[in-house]
This record gives structure tokens, C-alpha cells and sequence, in this order.
């Protein structure tokens, strides 16, 4: 699956959808255009994992510098999709203590409605 | 006893080129994708920490990367020869991180820690680092 990124947006949330692989080689570009999306929206923002086959410490850093980047605004970032290992170290790395996760999209749309 | 060994120029493109290596030489093993997956982060994390901090992106040095695979035990050897680290003790502390402003989260280690069974860090002063890393894989029936 080829290395991407989507961004769908609806009234109140933004979801960011992640295929293939986040590496050193392109946790650097996704920071770009997701501080930039941070930039120029006022929503909480949900990233999906659903589609990330690989996923390393930058992407741990990529998350967590847009945590910050949305903290600072008072906005949520919100996850999801994570698989098994992904999840066991973003647990390590304690982000789930700062940031809400998800089983899946329908059930953070649930939980807005 | 099956072995590997690979050099390749310290550039983060070949990151992915490494863990790709590392993750068909285990497929003898009959391993559980959960297993390919944790030994491919184990990969990124020693080789691209040996290209950013060992060889600070210099793309004319080579890491070294080193796959033994015995009985169900895979040993992973990952070295540089580049700047050397002063206190390897030091470096596997959580959230330790040299480059802040990069956004690396200071996990690598951490991570390669969690995954492995094993880790073990040579490092000598402008000689350079190594990573010794062991896994043992389960039986699966």
C-alpha cells in the first residue's frame, strides 16, 4: 500500500487517514502538512491508524508534536486504528494518557453524537 | 545456525530497505506477523538511530547490520562507526533524546527493549556503536 496520507472533514471533527507505512522518511513530510491542516482549522482532530501496516518512534514523535501543536489551542487530537504492536508502544510511550483512543471511527462518531 | 550480514550507506532510505531484510531473512522462522512486525521496528529504531546520531546523516559511512538465526532465537547485530555514545547506560532512559526540536520522541531504545528479550550497547568514543539485540520467536504448534 502506497505511503499517504487523507483528510476528510466533516462540521465538527477532521479525520486523518494513514496508509502504509510511518517511518523516519515520512513522519518529516506528514508533519508538514498536518501542522499545517492544524494551522489553518479550528476543529479536534482524529488520526486512523486502521490502514498503518508499520509505524515506529517518529511516528510516536510525529503524534505527540501534534498533540502539542493542538493542546495549545485547547483542541483535542483523537486516535484510532491502532494495531497490536503499535498499540503496546504508544501505551509505553503513555500517549493514552493524554490523548482519548478509540476502537474504530463509528464508535468516536457515536461518542460526538 | 543461519546467518546474514549487510552494509549499507547511513541514509534513511535505506531504513526501510534494512527492516524489509530483516523481516524476509525471519520468514524461515515461520514467524506470527505480530513477531515480523515487532523485529522491523527493532530494525528502524538501531539503524536509524546509527544514521542520525551515529553518523549524523553522512551518507558516505556504512552501517552494518548482522542477522543470526539459531533454533528459534534470532540475534541482530546492528553497528556504525561513528561518533560513539558517552554514557550508553545513559541513552536507554525513556523520552532521552539528543535532538528535541526534530521531534524524535526518545523511545528507540526504550522500544527495542519492550520488543526484544535482549539489549546490549557497545559504544566507544569516534569508534562507534553497537546494538546487540536477541528475540526468541514462540512455537506456534
Amino acid at each position: 500500500m502506497e505511503n499517504s496520507i487523507q483528510i476528510e472533514k466533516s462540521s465538527h471533527l477532521i479525520i486523518v487517514y494513514f496508509y502504509g507505512e510511518i517511518d523516519c522518511v515520512n513522519a518529516p513530510i506528514y508533519r508538514k502538512q498536518l501542522s499545517d491542516l492544524i494551522e489553518s482549522s479550528q476543529e479536534d482532530i482524529v488520526f486512523d491508524f486502521t490502514n498503518i501496516s508499520f509505524i515506529d518512534s517518529s511516528g510516536i514523535g510525529l503524534v505527540l508534536g501534534r498533540y502539542n501543536q493542538l493542546k495549545f489551542e485547547h483542541r483535542t487530537l483523537i486516535l484510532t486504528g491502532l494495531n497490536q504492536v503499535a498499540y503496546r508502544l504508544f501505551e509505553l510511550t503513555g500517549l493514552f494518557q493524554i490523548m482519548p483512543y478509540y476502537e474504530s471511527i463509528e464508535s468516536i462518531k457515536e461518542g460526538m453524537l | 545456525m543461519n546467518q546474514m550480514e549487510l552494509s549499507f550507506s547511513a541514509t534513511l532510505d535505506n531504513e526501510n530497505f534494512a527492516r524489509s531484510v530483516a523481516g524476509a531473512f525471519m520468514t524461515q522462522l515461520n514467524p506470527t506477523i505480530d513477531e515480523v512486525i515487532e523485529m522491523k521496528t527493532i530494525v528502524a529504531e538501531a539503524v536509524s538511530n546509527a544514521i542520525i546520531h551515529g553518523y549524523n546523516h553522512n551518507a558516505e559511512c556504512k552501517v552494518m547490520m548482522k542477522m543470526t538465526i539459531e533454533n528459534r532465537e534470532v540475534k541482530l547485530i546492528v553497528q556504525d562507526f561513528g561518533k560513539g555514545i558517552e554514557n550508553p547506560e545513559e541513552v536507554k532512559t525513556p523520552f532521552y533524546t539528543t535532538q528535541k526540536d526534530l521531534e524524535h520522541a526518545g523511545m528507540g531504545l526504550t522500544i527495542i527493549e519492550t520488543l526484544a528479550d535482549s539489549l546490549e550497547i557497545e559504544s566507544v568514543i569516534n569508534i562507534g556503536t553497537k546494538l546487540i539485540i536477541t528475540k526468541s520467536l514462540k512455537n506456534h504448534g
